[in-house]
């Protein structure tokens, strides 16, 4: 990793990270590959100690730490969870990550929690409703976030803008960040019939400070590509990923493998195709300079 | 208008009918809802054969499923935190019709869920024995033990210990006999793995008194209901095993 200038973060190279998973502590800990970060999902460490806790301390010195939750449920209307913002900001005090994000997406009301990341109307209403919170949430942390685009496999009637228009109006007016992910808008627009260029290029490049990738699945019941996170990133993918490099610069970039996860080495090999990307976009730039 | 499309969508997903949610656009997008609700079960199912994997193994995938499918919609989760869903499956499963015939299905479930918590809870550091020996004889009768943070205790009718262990990964399948009887059990860490361990109905009297009471307190306890019980064997066994993290002496807390 020669060169390495981070265009955005001085905390986080941008370069190639993977999610750290329980079946990897010990391979990981033996290991200790060369990787730009690692990423938690936050609630695997809500607990006040055990094993989680011994291997994430053991391996969080020698690398740039992401935290990412999937249970904030920023665009509910139920008010923010004090339970769950009190164990988020305990996690936060004794890590101090480099990064916190959760995403633009509600996975709860009424109390009850339904632990995926469902969808929001695009609505002006609704972007004033999500800003506020994100801001609170804020607030309350004691810090910046990183809101992730999320994935929709419906249209609301009730939708009044495009996804793009929607998701840059909340992050300009919550003033936070972006963790922009290229399988969701990819998997987005071939089920909702979009270009993923023009939502790309419709991002504030600068609030962007992460990259997520992931594989999908196609589910032939309903005729839908569906964000599983089970799979290796696809062809298209990458290939929207390299555009989107091309557009706005290099980022740290998450190799998200959640569901059937693979040994270490599959995942340090995708990491490791980011990482080329990222360095032809240098090797380009050094050429041009 | 966004709260209410919100609770309909949850109310939707907790129903059991798989019917699509309100406010959608195109006739396709009432298809595409189906996605929400696999997600919904897959998720919840997933989270719940992770904390009772031996109750999966003793009944197998589709009786899991089938009964985990029933359980999210009678307790559904309540918190942001995945973990945190599922502490009701042992009371669940003793209503469970078609469970009726596993009589110790509740009790191994009650067991997988106090393992969940014991994995999770907070570290401490063991103490010795010789720290308790250095106090002077008027604070040893008042001395209280702090235990470990990840001991939980639990009794049975049934050798659920037994049926726990055979069911963990890398063991072999052995038959266990239900008639061997009950058991009396402290569920801890031990390093980065969880202990069960078996005890003799006065040691185990000792430890849930002494999660309360005084040593010399719960000592005389124990004493009262089993004139067999020798404290100095049990206070050796509660040292021994990692299980005490300080003594706290009037209002001085005495660490390692």
């Amino acid at each position: 990793m020669t060169a390495a200038v981070p265009e955005i973060s001085a905390t986080i190279p941008a370069y190639a990270g993977i999610g750290l998973r329980p079946a990897h502590y010990r391979d990981m800990l033996a290991r200790r590959p060369s990787l730009a970060f690692l990423e938690v999902h936050s609630e695997n460490y809500f607990g006040a100690g055990g094993p989680p806790h011994a291997y994430l301390e053991r391996l969080r010195g020698d690398y740039p730490l992401s935290l990412h939750g999937v249970g904030l449920s920023l665009g509910s209307t139920d008010l923010l969870d004090r339970t769950y913002l009190a164990q988020l900001k305990t996690l936060i005090a004794r890590y101090q990550p480099e990064r916190v994000s959760d995403h633009l997406c509600w996975t709860s009301a009424g109390g009850l929690h339904t632990h995926d990341l469902l969808p929001l109307p695009y609505t002006e209403e609704v972007v004033r409703h999500v800003a506020a919170r994100i801001r609170q949430a804020q607030n309350e942390l004691g810090r910046r976030l990183l809101v992730e685009n999320a994935t929709s496999y419906v249209e609301f009637a009730a939708s009044e803008m495009s996804e793009w228009d929607f998701v840059r109006a909340i992050v300009e007016e919550a003033d936070c960040d972006l963790l922009l992910d290229v399988n969701n808008i990819y998997v987005n627009a071939i089920n909702l019939g979009f270009d993923p260029l023009t939502y790309i290029e419709a991002m504030p490049a600068g609030r962007i400070q992460e990259i997520h990738l992931a594989g999908f699945d196609h589910d032939e019941h309903v005729d839908c590509l569906v964000d599983t996170h089970g799979k290796p990133v696809r062809a298209p993918v990458w290939d929207l990923y390299r555009e989107t490099i091309d557009r706005i610069g290099p980022r740290p970039t998450l190799i998200e493998w959640d569901t059937d996860i693979p040994s270490l080495d599959t995942l340090l090999e995708e990491a490791g195709r980011a990482n080329t990307i990222l360095e032809a976009y240098h090797h380009a730039r050094r050429l041009a300079a | 208008m966004l709260a209410a499309l919100q609770h309909n969508w949850v109310m939707t997903l907790y129903r059991a009918d798989r019917q699509p949610a309100e406010g959608l656009r195109h006739p396709w997008d009432e298809v595409r809802f189906e996605i929400y609700h696999a997600s919904l079960l897959a998720n919840l199912t997933h989270a719940l054969a992770d904390t009772y994997s031996v109750i999966e193994k003793l009944v197998g995938r589709p009786f899991f499923e089938a009964a985990a499918q029933l359980y999210l919609r009678r307790h559904p989760s309540r918190h942001g935190d995945i973990h945190a869903f599922g502490g009701d499956f042992a009371s669940f499963l003793e209503q469970f019709e078609p469970a009726q015939s596993l009589p110790y299905l509740p009790d191994v479930a009650r067991l997988e869920w106090l393992t969940h918590q014991a994995f999770h809870a907070a570290d401490g550091g063991a103490l010795e024995i010789g720290a308790l020996a250095s106090l002077p004889q008027d604070q040893l009768d008042s001395v209280h033990l702090n235990m470990h943070p990840s001991l939980q205790l639990m009794q049975s009718d049934f050798p659920v210990h037994r049926i726990w262990q055979v069911n963990q990964e890398n063991v072999s399948a052995v038959s266990i006999d239900l008639d061997e009887g009950g058991v009396n059990l402290a569920i801890f860490r031990d390093g980065m793995d969880i202990a069960l361990m078996p005890l003799a109905r006065a040691d185990y009297d000792f430890l849930a008194g002494l999660r309360e009471k005084s040593l010399a307190n719960a000592s005389d306890l124990t004493l009262l209901r089993h004139t067999d019980f020798d404290p100095g064997q049990a206070l050796h066994l509660v040292f021994s095993q990692g299980l005490v993290v300080s003594l706290l002496v009037g209002d001085v807390l005495c660490i390692r």
